[in-house]
């Protein structure tokens, strides 16, 4: 596997009320590299500052001290329409709750987000991958949570981002939807070559991922890297 | 748990202060509107009310017109009249004021009844003082001499000198107007102006009578009072239409008596004559024979004139300038309250419908939390009752105080500009208060109520739930694939969002065309009005100046007159016609419709100073033998179609019908137009020429007075209308209307804004997470906003449109409506109108899409999207 760095966090911190009495470190001086082409996981306990270091790394939230340098770019110097710009351009995210727009259908949630990119996936064909190209039609209500979740993750795919994030994406999944939406993503860093990087608090999932970050209390507990990917069919939890 | 509710309530206008003063502001606008308009009209009739009890206005005036007075028989019998309560006998007379082209109706001190309130200097009380009416306090001041004279610039026979100086300046309910006073026979046609001095200035005998009834009952301008008032004075009419007929048999029988004295001198002087043929003594005789002959051609000639004698009876709509004008206008601004108002009432509904709607939403799982508490629902309900009591209760507070003191005094303040009447005063009338109390509750409450209700059918457990997403659906339209498919992505978004809540789609849609269609019709006053005389001038009415004269007067004085035209350099063309003022009594009108009677010499000549033409095809109408041309607000007025009988009265009251061969385009003013034939059929007489309509080349305002004063010059002449001063008319009420066309604008534009700010503050806040995804996805600020502003957009745009039209009918009705009794609205809308009002709702649009772009900008994705 190529040692080319993708995104490098160098002493990132995200402190709220900063000197006050009620200062929260929610990410704590965080350090750490991820190669082109990683399946990433960050797990920890709730709390520990997981969705914060996504948040930043997604450019949906800044930090308050450090670099995140993201293909090249230092993106903690960013302003509001630079990090706009940053998520448009390169990023795919996956929410723990959909977030699908109820009023448009399957396909226009995947062509609202397709429409950002310079270089989109089609939306039936980023519906295909998640197998969900039958129900194009349908609106989200009419969809199970595991089919809405994958509608959800073929519109992050359908940018054809190059980093794909995901909070806690089987949160809400029974254990056999998550299994399949987990293959997805997997599938995603395996086909395109490109980086995926989901949170999540269950450590049992930690074998599918090439790199595991653990947080605790907003700092690093440990870096791993695993060279032997377990396939998703057989990981148990 | 009671204190806690009330900790809710605060918690929750606190939390939601936008929709608060929004719903309340719009309460506020509408009960503004509506009880600012109520309570303008009467405001305005007390104000001048309270003027004529100070001034003890008559309640009608007798007048005679020449200065011979009223005999003593005469005022016995209008004494023993059973309704009369007191007369006062006075003198009047109209004079020219010697080196200006002004005219005024100088009038004897008043004692007790129309009497005169003095603002500066004092009243006179010689006979060599003057006190002047406001109108001329432009151009002459205390201590000023003025001469007052005839035409000829001779002294007048009715006055015993004629140098006055002026001791002050008066004001008089009778003389109310500023400009427009009526017609005299002196200067220039129009009365510039009034004035007082004292009774022993006049000569001969008291020739006006103010009169007050003893049973009338009411207020001035209460149909009770009006209606007594004109049946007394009708009455009063008929009693002194005897008086005269007496006094010219009498005036006659003296003549004839005179004629027959001279006639047997002049037997005697004949014989006497015959007797002495070739002496001296012949030759003085035929000497006194020449006398006699001449003084007998004399009388006979005074008995013409002596027919002209006639006695009016007037009440104040007739002797008071303005009265009708000034209730008039106030009855415009009542009008005004029936239509402007029910729109804001009900835009006002709509909204707070939608409002409650949404907190409704937004706590249900806490209203659902209470009952499962154990809270009954009525509990749960009151919080709602409260807010929303609340509301309407601070909205009528806020509106009742600008409508009740703000609205009459901008209103009158335009409106009494032509007039001088004392300063507004503001009463408060209680029903439109509570009507809209009433409203403004209907509009929040039963909202409120109905939404709670909804949400109390639901269980419990349920309520306690988040509301579950509302399902995507697909539109109608979708189903037209072929269309479909052409739209763009955001297109077919935006259509489907629209049309996802149609309730809200048509608020949107009927409060922005309500408001546009508000301001269409506030503009649309301006427009008819400035139109109206273009089209009365350039296309219909081609005279500039009409002369009457005496037709009664001798052919050589006649000859004079029509010389004086023909002479005149700048008369371009001139025709004779008889024109007769005639009366028509309208139901629903306190006082009776004046119309112009013209039956032309010259049927030929005639369309080259009227144009008569068909009010619906425009076509060219001939004068037939069989049946006369009514113009088109006296058939409307009359709701009289072609065929149908009118009833005109003349002016000692005497009754004839006249058959509409067919109905003419008119704007101003009322005319029945017959040729000679028909005249004669319904008149029993010949239509004697009495009136010259004269064009001029130089058709200025000053070239028309000059006209006039020439014509009045003469001594044939009666008086001269000069058809500009209309277009004056036209033009202060324009100005006037200023104020409450600006109001009717500010009020509009609110209301546009609230709607489009309410309805798109909703609709952001219910979709904040939609707003927030698209945000994560990496959509501009600009591209979110453009995405759901996409929605008012299109939903404002099809408000204008539909706008339009409904501005187009609200406008030709409100215009059918406000137009005073003898002017007819021009129909239509000018494209500027649209344009202006269109981009005043662009602006709004706007400055709310502005506001929600920094809502937008200030939503926390992250929080939204946990
Ligand atoms: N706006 C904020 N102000 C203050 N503290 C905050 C704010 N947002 C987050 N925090 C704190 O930062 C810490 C990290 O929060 P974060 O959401 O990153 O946790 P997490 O690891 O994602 O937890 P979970 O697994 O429960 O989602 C928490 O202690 C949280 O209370
Ligand atoms: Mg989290």
């Amino acid at each position: 596997m190529a040692q080319e760095k993708f995104i490098e966090v160098q002493h990132s911190s995200k402190i709220y009320n900063e000197g006050q009495e009620n200062e929260v470190r929610a990410n704590d001086d965080i350090s750490f590299d991820i190669y082109k082409g990683e399946l990433t996981i960050i797990v920890g306990a709730s709390g520990a500052g997981k969705s914060t270091l996504l948040n930043i790394l997604g450019g949906m939230d800044f930090n308050t001290h450090g670099k995140v340098i993201v293909n090249g770019n230092n993106i903690s110097e960013y302003d509001e329409r630079g990090r706009t710009g940053y998520r448009r351009k390169e990023i795919g995210f996956v929410f723990q709750f959909y977030n699908l727009i109820e009023n448009l259908t399957a396909m226009e949630n995947v062509e609202i987000a397709s429409q950002l990119s310079d270089n989109p996936l089609d939306a039936v064909e980023a519906l295909k991958q998640v197998s969900l190209d039958k129900r194009k039609d349908n609106f989200p209500a009419q969809m199970s949570g595991g089919e809405q979740q994958r509608v959800s993750i073929a519109r992050a795919m359908a940018k054809n981002p190059g980093l794909l994030l995901a909070d806690e994406p089987t949160g809400a999944l029974d254990y056999h939807t998550g299994k399949q939406v987990l293959q997805v993503f997997q599938d995603y860093v395996r086909e395109t070559g490109k980086n995926a990087i989901i949170v999540t608090h269950n450590g049992m999932i930690k074998p599918m991922a090439d790199h595991v970050i653990e947080i605790f209390d907003g700092k690093v507990k440990s870096d791993t890297r695993n060279d032997n990917p377990t396939p998703i069919a057989d990981l148990e939890w | 748990m009671k204190n806690m509710l009330n900790l809710n309530i605060w918690r929750e206008i606190k939390a939601s202060k936008a929709r608060f003063f929004s719903v309340l502001g719009l309460i506020a606008l509408a009960v503004f509107v509506f009880v600012g308009l109520k309570s303008t009209p009467e405001d305005m009739r007390n104000t001048v009310r309270e003027v004529y009890t100070e001034q003890n206005l008559a309640d009608a005036k007798l007048s005679m017109p020449t200065n011979d007075g009223f005999t003593n028989d005469e005022k016995d019998k209008i004494k023993q009249q059973k309704d009369v309560d007191k007369v006062e006998y006075s003198y009047q007379t109209d004079a020219k004021i010697h080196g200006h082209k002004q005219a005024l109706r100088l009038i004897s001190t008043p004692d007790t009844l129309s009497t005169m309130e003095i603002r500066s200097g004092k009243m006179p009380t010689q006979a060599n003082e003057i006190a002047l009416g406001e109108q001329l306090s432009d151009n002459y001041k205390i201590g000023d001499t003025i001469k007052l004279t005839d035409n000829n610039d001779k002294q007048l026979d009715t006055l015993e000198g004629e140098e006055f100086k002026v001791t002050g300046f008066v004001r008089s309910a009778q003389f109310m107007r500023r400009h427009n006073l009526g017609s005299t026979k002196m200067a220039t046609g129009q009365l510039d102006g009034f004035a007082v001095t004292s009774p022993d200035a006049f000569t001969g005998s008291e020739n006006v009578a103010q009169l007050s009834y003893n049973n009338v009952h009411g207020a001035a301008y209460s149909n009770e009072y009006e209606h007594q008032v004109r049946e007394n004075t009708d009455n009063m009419q008929k009693v002194v239409n005897g008086l005269a007929k007496d006094r010219r048999t009498d005036l006659k029988n003296d003549i004839d008596k005179q004629v027959k004295d001279a006639q047997a001198q002049k037997q005697e002087l004949e014989t006497t004559v015959q007797a002495a043929q070739g002496t001296p003594m012949a030759s003085q005789a035929q000497a006194g024979l020449d006398e006699i002959n001449e003084k007998i051609d004399e009388a006979n000639a005074s008995k013409a004139s002596i027919d002209q004698l006639e006695y009016t009876a007037e009440t104040r709509h007739g002797f008071s300038p303005g009265y009708t004008e000034f209730g008039g206008d106030s009855d415009r601004v009542g009008e005004l309250s029936n239509s402007f108002p029910i729109f804001f009432f009900a835009v006002a509904l709509m909204v707070s419908f939608v409002t409650m709607q949404r907190m409704a939403d937004v706590k249900r799982t806490e209203v659902g939390t209470l009952r499962a508490l154990g809270y009954s629902g009525a509990q749960s309900l009151k919080e709602f009752i409260v807010y929303s009591v609340l509301v309407a209760t601070l909205g009528t507070v806020v509106g009742t105080a600008i409508g009740i003191f703000i609205l009459p005094q901008r209103i009158f303040e335009a409106f009494g500009s032509n007039f001088y009447t004392n300063s507004v005063s503001i009463g408060i009338m209680w029903w439109p208060i509570l009507v809209s109390y009433g409203l403004a509750l209907l509009s929040t409450v039963f909202p409120a109520v109905h939404t709670t209700y909804r949400d109390m059918r639901e269980q419990a457990a349920t309520q306690m739930l988040p509301k579950p997403p509302a399902n995507g659906t697909r539109i109608l339209l979708e189903r037209w694939t072929g269309l479909w498919s052409k739209l763009s992505f955001f297109n077919k978004v935006t259509l489907r969002n629209i049309l996802r809540n149609k309730v809200r789609m048509w608020m949107t849609i009927l409060g922005v065309a309500g408001s546009i269609a508000l301001l269409i019709t506030g503009f649309g006053i301006r427009d008819s009005l400035n139109k109206l005389v273009p089209l009365q001038y350039e296309q219909i009415v081609h005279y500039d100046v009409v002369g009457l004269y005496n037709a009664n007067a001798s052919d050589a004085e006649r000859d004079d007159y029509h010389q004086a035209i023909d002479e005149d350099k700048n008369v371009k063309r001139s025709t004779d016609i008889h024109m007769d003022s005639m009366n028509v009594s309208v139901k629903g009108q306190q006082s009776d419709s004046q119309v112009q009677l013209m039956v032309p010499e010259d049927n030929k000549q005639f369309d080259k100073y009227l144009t008569l033409r068909d009010y619906k095809t425009g076509q060219a109408l001939d004068l037939q033998d069989d049946s006369a041309v009514v113009t088109e607000k006296l058939a409307k007025l009359k709701g009289l179609e072609v065929g149908d009988k009118l009833t005109v009265s003349n002016a000692k009251g005497e009754e004839h019908q006249v058959k509409i061969g067919a109905i003419a385009e008119m704007y101003t003013g009322h005319n029945v137009v017959m040729n000679a034939t028909y005249y004669e059929k319904v008149f029993d007489e010949k239509p004697d020429a009495n009136a010259s309509l004269i064009r001029l080349d130089n058709r200025s305002n000053s070239a028309m007075r000059d006209m006039a004063e020439k014509l009045n010059q003469e001594d044939a002449a009666v008086s001269a209308l000069q058809s500009g001063s209309i277009r004056n008319d036209i033009d202060t009420v324009l100005t006037s209307l200023n104020q409450v066309v600006l109001i009717i604008i500010i009020a509009a534009g609110l209301l546009a804004f609230t709607v489009l700010f309410t309805l798109t503050n909703i609709n952001v806040s219910e979709r904040i997470k939609e707003l927030s995804t698209l945000k994560v996805l990496g959509f501009y600020p600009k591209e979110v906003l453009g995405y759901i502003y996409r929605e008012t957009a299109s939903l404002t745009a099809l408000g204008i449109l539909i706008g339009f039209g409904f501005g187009y009918v609200v406008h030709a009705y409100l215009m059918s409506v406000v137009m005073p009794e003898n002017t007819m609205s021009v129909p239509g809308v000018t494209l500027i109108n649209l344009g202006i009002s269109t981009l005043i709702i662009v602006l709004f649009a706007l400055i709310v899409m502005w506001l929600m772009a920094r809502k937008i900008n200030r939503v926390d994705m992250l929080g939204a999207l946990k």
